[in-house]
């Protein structure tokens, strides 16, 4: 608005060349023969003299039409400026791009007026709408439809009287222009313009920064209001001049944001190490963090995981090269979980699902959730980006009874074939029984191979068909089928909803009996780059059993993010990680980092133990009908 | 009274009511949010843009624009949310039809 005074005072001295530039443009006018020159198009003409110099002159877009107009005229430039405009009538579409010619004649009758009201729109809006200081907010909140009293539905303001009315059906607002002929009304809520002479919202720069301007005091006052302590500067734009954009280049060196850093080993803590590399360079958790949703600084709550994980972030992106080392989060983690206190080696897995619940726990969006809330709905970031769900459907083949249960996971467990099957250990497990039974292909161990082991149909010995039992007692002997419906049931596993960040943990250490020692099993693993989980998911099993083709599925991709890896015997054993960040992979062992290859990465099928994928695409959430 | 009469009136009182107890506003706001969490707001915005596009800027008024996206819009909504705000519509209804008040105004 500064810019007001500036302008008046050049179009005083504008009105003295106008002769000049009229003339001007009868010549060009002239010349052109192919043009027909009707009288409206002379008045756009000078709007379209207004686009191209906004164009040319950078950094000073709020110049007022006429200034840019005939400081053009003088310049040798003109004869140029003109021919665009004409070659420009000729094509209507781009001569009708200038904007809202109601708005520039407004702003012509009203120089000194014409932002006022809406300021003054603008500025309660933002406070009833924005932050809804409620004293303030009433102005506005109790506004309704000065005709029919209806509150709250698209309501428009008319920028020249008092007046507000409603949208839809009868339209008290389009009324009011037919009435008055009050051509503009701004919408409540949204802030933009409409005109009802061109009935269609406009854009103009001026309306634009006063919008925003109000949008920054707005929210001044709003961190005025609840952080009383933490004094905001007030925000002034800021353009560097000439001197000062030429010191920053001169001086300045690009920051490397990179994010990479190795963590300090504190004495059997690689375990710990590994799995919270992975968290780093997990996007979803990443963008959390990074957006400031748990900001350290404001929780404050000591012992609080997601602030230690903030804090890592914040460390991994200060520059800084060293390796860090993590020592409060290791407190705060032997303080929450007593299993993984002490200098012992731990498991990687474990510590996993420890730091999962211990952040849903510490998260702000479960502060208000109920102890036994959904763990299915959960809000939280680690549940959010980890959680998906099993489905366990139950099916008799007598009686085509099935049941269907859901399940809610945070990982999916692998059960790999070798080592374990030789050792002829009775194992209650489906790995084991399913191993005994077809030995002839022991050795192969893929993801998809596990993961069509694990969706396998697996038959119930033992277990009772209730329908069918209901019935046998019901109608006797003329059921047919005797009592023998004890082993007719099986059970398949898929996936109900797979989470944005699929983990997979290669059940690697086994443990036959309470008596025997835990066993490591080393077998290959063999895991791809990407893959596409829509075989096992719920859906895709359904259309496959009805004979259906997955091409109609939506896009159920994944793709490898990390790979975390452990190295030796049980006890005394190494975890290392394998991370992709910006498209590159590394491998961080501790405290250093390498950069590595995908070859590399997928050459580590015997130590892979928790295998990260990423969803290709992020779906929207589905509405939830209870 | 005839029958339509009487419905016309129960409807009004009933609209009215709507307004007052801001339960409109609350369904609006609920609406709003699980449009766009289901990607239909994302979905239909695409759509405007696209239809912006082909015409060109200028030659598409809002009107216009709103009646070509009209019946594409409402058949995109999906039917859980349908069923959900209905579910709180009928509920408002059951909630306030036992009220004293408003049988005695039918009287």
């Amino acid at each position: 608005m500064t810019s007001k005074g500036n302008s008046k005072s050049t179009q005083r001295k504008i009105k003295q060349k106008k002769p000049s530039t009229a003339t001007n443009k009868k010549k060009m006018v002239t010349v052109d023969n192919h043009v027909k020159v009707t009288p409206k198009i002379e008045k756009i003409e000078p709007m379209l003299l207004k686009q191209t110099d906004i164009s040319s002159v950078k950094g000073k877009p709020t110049k007022p039409l006429k200034k840019g107009v005939k400081r053009k005229a003088e310049d040798s430039l003109v004869d140029e400026t003109f021919q665009v405009s004409n070659a420009a009538v000729s094509h209507p579409r781009i001569s009708q791009k200038v904007g809202c010619r109601h708005l520039e004649k407004y702003k012509e009758h009203n120089p000194e007026s014409y932002l006022v009201n809406f300021k003054a729109i603008a500025e309660l809006s933002m406070r009833c709408y924005k932050i809804g200081i409620p004293r303030e907010s009433k102005a506005l909140r109790h506004q309704k439809c000065s005709d029919c009293n209806l509150k709250g539905d698209r309501l428009h303001a008319c920028l020249d009287c008092v007046f507000i009315g409603c949208w839809r059906g009868e339209s008290h607002a389009r009324k009011h222009f037919k009435n008055t002929r009050h051509i503009f009304a701004t919408d409540v809520q949204r802030l933009e313009i409409f005109c009802f002479g061109c009935s269609d919202y406009i854009y103009d720069i001026d309306y634009d920064n006063v919008k925003k301007h109000e949008e920054v005091r707005a929210e001044e006052k709003e961190s005025d209001i609840k952080e009383p302590a933490r004094k905001r500067a007030r925000y002034v734009p800021w353009k560097p001049s000439a001197e000062e954009s030429e010191k920053i280049k001169k001086n300045s060196t690009p920051f490397p944001c990179s994010g990479l850093r190795g963590l300090l080993n504190m004495g059997a803590t690689c375990f710990m190490n590994a799995v919270l590399q992975t968290f780093m360079h997990n996007p979803i958790i990443k963008n959390y963090f990074m957006t400031d949703k748990h900001n350290m600084n404001i929780c404050g709550t000591s012992g609080c995981m997601c602030c230690e994980v903030d804090n890592l972030f914040q460390e991994f992106h200060s520059g800084e090269k060293k390796p860090y080392p993590p020592c409060s989060f290791l407190q705060s983690m032997w303080l929450s979980s007593k299993e993984l206190a002490g200098y012992s080696e731990q498991d990687a897995h474990e510590f996993y699902l420890a730091a999962i619940n211990k952040m849903h726990g510490d998260s702000h969006e479960t502060k208000h959730q109920e102890l036994n809330a959904n763990i299915q709905n959960c809000e939280c970031i680690m549940h959010k980006t980890f959680g998906g769900c099993f489905q366990s459907r139950i099916k008799c083949s007598q009686c085509d009874m099935s049941s269907d249960r859901e399940e809610h996971m945070v990982e999916w467990q692998l059960h790999l074939r070798g080592l374990v099957t030789n050792q002829k250990k009775k194992n209650g497990t489906k790995a084991s029984q399913e191993s005994n039974s077809n030995e002839m292909d022991v050795d192969k161990n893929s993801l998809e191979d596990c993961l069509d082991r694990y969706c396998e149909k697996e038959q119930l010995p033992g277990f009772k068909c209730e329908d069918c039992e209901n019935r046998y007692l019901s109608e006797g002997e003329s059921f047919g089928k005797a009592k023998g419906s004890v082993n007719s049931c099986s059970r398949t596993t898929t996936c109900k909803k797979l989470p944005p960040v699929l983990t997979f943990v290669v059940e690697r250490f086994h443990r036959a009996s309470t008596k025997t020692n835990t066993i490591k099993n080393e077998a290959e693993f063999e895991f791809p780059e990407e893959i596409d989980m829509a075989k096992w998911t719920s859906r895709g099993h359904d259309v496959l059993e009805k004979g259906g083709t997955l091409d109609d599925l939506p896009n159920y991709k994944y793709n490898l993010l990390s790979v975390v890896n452990h190295e030796g015997k049980i006890n005394t054993g190494h975890y290392t990680v394998y991370c992709k960040s910006r498209d590159r992979w590394f491998l961080f062992d501790d405290h250093a980092v390498k950069c590595a290859s995908v070859e590399e990465v997928l050459q580590s099928k015997r130590k892979a133990y928790l295998c990260f994928y990423v969803a290709d695409t992020l779906e929207y959430d589905q509405p939830n009908v209870n | 009274m005839s029958e339509s009469e009487n419905e016309q009136k129960l409807a009004n009182e009933f609209k009215s009511r709507f307004l007052e107890t801001q339960d409109r506003n609350r369904l609006k706001r609920l609406l709003a949010k699980r449009l766009r969490d289901c990607g239909w707001k994302d979905k239909i915005k695409k759509r405007c843009v696209d239809k912006i596009r082909t015409e060109g800027v200028e030659n598409i008024k809002l009107d216009q624009l709103e009646e070509s996206i009209l019946t594409h819009g409402r058949e995109a909504v999906p039917d859980d949310v349908k069923v959900e705000i209905l579910q709180q519509i009928s509920s408002f209804l059951d909630k306030h039809i036992s009220q004293p008040q408003l049988e005695k105004n039918l009287k």
